[in-house]
């Protein structure tokens, strides 16, 4: 049954493309606000680099939860899904994944801009690179997902799904901008190995809060 | 007419909590010993642990009721959770102003970014975004519900703010209140008296707050 | 059978349904009217599973069944066709799709079978519904409205939708403001005023 919802979420996605449209101009268009405001001409970032990395991807991450939701509420296409017999922890696992998805791809087409623009030398080691982006991906789209349900059906959701997310997510915020810090210099995995733990800890936490707490908030 | 204070048990709980008070800021202010290079700044933290304390028994409060709530679906539990927020945040607030008054003149700088103080202001701003929650949902009662779960997600996020916070700034210390068991009775005691006070008021406040909303007919 | 055991639900501290008890039997037809803002849809809605219900009992022994609600209930950004298909797969229902094509051009709906949902007008929106509870299994049906924005061909072929629905003796809650239509397609009716459900005897 999740499968069916992930492919419905991607399709949705994929016919509309507007997570993925607005997702990737918004994410331009903070590159270039963050080169007028914080460099200058002829100067190297490196040390700003990973906080304005995952600035841009906290705020694109908002746009996308924000589309993903406003699918389900034109034509109430969601009572289709709550009154078949899905799990309803089932539908916050495909938004999850799905978002997840969806923001991954964001930052591939942005990542080139973002090293062009801000003259950003690529570290070594992609690898671990690549695990800590996935795994704040994952960590921002989950209690994302969640919280975005929870206000889909306030009055002024997309304004309270930033208020409630970001200070929710701050040891995301710190844990992923001071590995990706680690990462960048070069610094050997031990050293920001507490990182990657708060972030495995808070994606686990908050993956099976979101599982069984999702069948409270969907009804109306 | 006011139904609470006319409950005779209310009433004494009260004149009880008045009395405490003044006892305490009587023996906060006269009775503690002056503590070296921190004088009288250092006496804040007689007011400033125990609105932390009963701050963040507040907010454990907010998710057991939460929690209660999703199970027994009572309204009782929401009036709870929606009163322990509130008061929460209350001594929240009154924790965020007296950290700076002690920070200027010990450290020479309002704000610096102890964990601690770091914890509770994050909090603050998750609690500001769950009022914001209860007042834009579309009905009081779907209000409850995401309450309820809010309070929960709160709570849990406690412990990984607390962990993060501490490793994001380990350079910036901690203020001395976790060596306070080790200080001298004349600190100790008057301290737990302070905490007890502080309780007390709490409790009362939380009933009289759930008494209201009650009338409100929440 | 579904049973209905002293229901309520309140909006804004205001009870909307106040204790409502009912039972249908397998192969009943029962019409629902009511006021506006008596709280038809909000039933119909409880008893599907889309909104919280604040007390009592719901108890039923269908194996499966449909909503079809007032909206749409549709991603409008899909096509018809692949509306029908993630609804069916959601239900676990398999399509068979020589059917599901017979089905569009039987609710003239051929031409827009494969755009975005989008563009249909109200009245092809309402054809959908009506063609997906054709398609699908299920064993109790509740329907908001069946027959609103529908033109008089869709009303006909509704009409006879129903009628064959009434003869497999098929079990079908539905909601309809107009009580001439819904006493002739109903064998029971139900009116639901001031928060409280009464069957309507006098026929």
């Amino acid at each position: 049954m999740i499968m069916v919802l992930i492919k419905k979420e991607l399709l949705t996605e994929l016919r509309a493309k507007e997570s993925f449209v607005t997702m990737a101009a918004f994410s331009m268009v903070i590159i270039v606000s963050f080169a007028f405001t914080f460099i200058s001409p002829s100067g190297r970032f490196m040390e700003m680099a990973p906080g304005m990395f995952w600035i841009m991807v906290l705020f694109t991450s908002v746009l996308g939860l924000q589309r993903s939701f406003a699918y389900e509420s034109e034509f109430d296409a969601f009572s289709a899904i709550l009154s078949a017999p899905v799990d309803r922890g089932e539908i916050f696992l495909a938004k999850w994944i799905s978002g997840s998805i969806v923001l991954t791809m964001v930052e591939t087409i942005a990542i080139v801009p973002f090293i062009l623009f801000l003259r950003i030398e690529i570290p070594a080691n992609l690898l671990e690179g690549i695990g800590i982006i996935f795994l704040g991906n994952t960590a921002i789209m989950c209690l994302g997902s969640f919280l975005s349900g929870l206000a889909m059906r306030s009055r002024l959701s997309n304004v309270l799904v930033p208020i409630l997310l970001f200070p929710l997510l701050s040891p995301v915020i710190i844990a992923s901008v001071k590995s990706t810090t680690g990462w960048v210099r070069g610094l050997p995995i031990g050293v920001w190995e507490t990182w990657v733990f708060i972030l495995v800890s808070f994606i686990v936490i908050f993956g099976l809060l979101g599982y069984t707490l999702f069948a409270h908030i969907t009804e109306e | 007419m006011n139904p609470f204070f006319s409950n005779r048990i209310n009433l004494f709980w009260l004149a009880t909590v008045f009395l405490l008070m003044v006892v305490n800021v009587i023996n906060i202010i006269y009775n503690t010993p002056m503590v070296p290079d921190q004088e009288w700044a250092q006496k804040i933290f007689y007011v400033h642990v125990p609105s932390a304390w009963t701050g963040f028994l507040s907010y454990f409060i907010v998710m057991i009721s939460g929690i209660l709530f999703l199970i027994k679906k009572d309204q009782k539990w929401d009036r709870i959770g929606l009163a322990a927020a509130e008061i929460g945040t209350l001594f929240l607030a009154l924790v965020l102003i007296t950290g700076p008054i002690w920070a200027k003149p010990i450290w020479g700088r309002a704000w610096i970014w102890e964990p601690r103080l770091t914890t509770t202001l994050v909090l603050f701003l998750i609690y500001i975004g769950y009022f914001m929650m209860r007042s834009f949902s579309d009905y009081p009662e779907r209000a409850a519900r995401t309450a309820a779960v809010l309070g929960i997600i709160a709570f849990a996020d406690i412990p990984i703010i607390v962990f993060s916070v501490k490793f994001w700034s380990p350079e910036i210390q901690s203020h001395p209140q976790v060596e306070m068991a080790s200080q001298p009775p004349g600190i100790l005691l008057p301290f737990i008296f302070s905490i007890t006070c502080f309780s007390i008021l709490y409790f009362l406040m939380l009933r009289y707050r759930v008494h209201v909303l009650k009338l409100q007919g929440r | 059978m579904l049973e209905i055991r002293n229901l309520k639900k309140s909006f804004f501290h205001q009870p909307v349904l106040d204790g409502i008890s009912f039972s249908i039997q397998e192969g009943d037809s029962v019409s629902l009217t009511g006021p506006n803002g008596a709280g038809k849809t909000t039933l119909l809605k409880i008893l599907s599973g889309i909104t919280s219900k604040d007390s009592g009992e719901i108890m039923q022994s269908f194996k499966s069944f449909l909503y079809l609600g007032h909206a749409p209930g549709i991603y409008a950004g899909l096509s018809p066709v692949e509306n029908i298909n993630l609804i069916a797969n959601l239900h676990h229902c398999a399509l068979d799709s020589q059917r599901v094509d017979k089905a569009f051009s039987d609710f003239g709906l051929a031409n827009h079978k494969y755009e975005a949902s989008r563009v249909l007008s109200q009245g092809m929106l309402q054809r959908l519904k009506w063609m997906l509870a054709s398609l699908m299994d299920w064993e109790l049906l509740l329907f908001d409205e069946p027959y609103s924005a529908l033109d008089e061909e869709g009303q006909s072929l509704a009409g006879t939708l129903f009628q064959s629905w009434k003869g497999e003796r098929k079990t079908i809650l539905f909601v309809d403001h107009n009580t001439e239509r819904s006493q002739k397609l109903s064998s029971r009716q139900f009116i639901l005023q001031g928060g409280l459900l009464e069957e309507d005897s006098v026929l």
